[in-house]
């Protein structure tokens, strides 16, 4: 998960080709902060996504379900959650202390 | 701030294939042994496309939507299915850009790009690679 983080810092303005900024250093640093914090211990390690608004997203797939968090370079957090199975979906702003994203977190486990 | 307009062109029919380039960073391990395509491919408020019937009129393969990126994949998705999540369907065709250039616009929540993700189609690869199994 580490070398996911330490590759969006290698990328450059337009790593995209269209573009894009290079990834905000505060929002890495923000979303690596909250891995510590949402991660079980014996958690899979999660895609660390760049994303051209030079925010980043950390994503899960198991089982079925689907997990993103969202960090944009305003500062805000977002998750997403998806069940195919069930075609549950549920997306909002991630609250204090990650409270919401655990519960789903917990689903895929 | 207001949200920025989406503008639509209604000429485009629903029909038509729009080929969207993905990195490599954003072809991500799935759940059944198969790399799946993330949404972070599709959230751009404008959304660089290719049309596949343009690159064909041009006299241009699929494969040109990819030149000067051998590291990228190429999935696709339909003008139809852009308009059914919300987002509008222009030409983006003059000078500097690709002849075949396309936008696709509009705000693009989680689940609209997840929406995105989940229905397109792989076109370079035309299946989805398997998950690399890393040495312990």
């Amino acid at each position: 998960m580490l070398q996911g983080f330490a590759n969006l810092v290698t990328l450059n303005d337009n790593w995209d080709g269209e573009g894009a900024r290079r990834i905000d250093p505060a929002t890495i640093n923000r979303g690596l902060a909250a891995m510590e914090e949402v991660l079980p211990h014996d958690a899979s390690a999660p895609s660390i996504v760049p994303l051209q608004n030079s925010g980043l997203q950390v994503e899960w797939h198991r089982n079925g379900k689907d997990i993103e968090i969202e960090f944009d370079p305003t500062g805000s957090a977002t998750f997403y959650y998806f069940d195919a199975e069930s075609g549950e979906e549920h997306e909002g702003r991630v609250g204090p202390w990650f409270a919401t994203v655990k519960e789903y977190l917990n689903r895929i486990w | 701030m207001p949200d920025r307009e989406i503008t639509n062109d209604p000429a485009i029919a629903d029909h038509e294939v729009l080929l969207r380039r993905l990195l490599a960073d954003w072809v991500v391990p799935g759940d059944r042994g198969r790399m799946r395509i993330a949404s972070a491919a599709f959230k751009n408020f404008e959304l660089s496309i290719l049309f596949l019937s343009l690159m064909e009129q041009q006299g241009r393969p699929k494969e040109h939507a990819l030149k000067g990126y051998p590291d990228s994949s190429l999935c696709s998705v339909t003008a139809g299915l852009a308009r059914q999540l919300e987002q509008g369907v222009i030409y983006d065709t003059e000078p500097p850009r690709d002849p075949a250039h396309g936008l696709v616009i509009g705000k693009k929540r989680q689940s609209i790009a997840n929406g995105f993700a989940r229905e397109a189609k792989w076109e370079i690869p035309p299946e989805p690679p398997l998950v690399a199994i890393e040495a312990s």
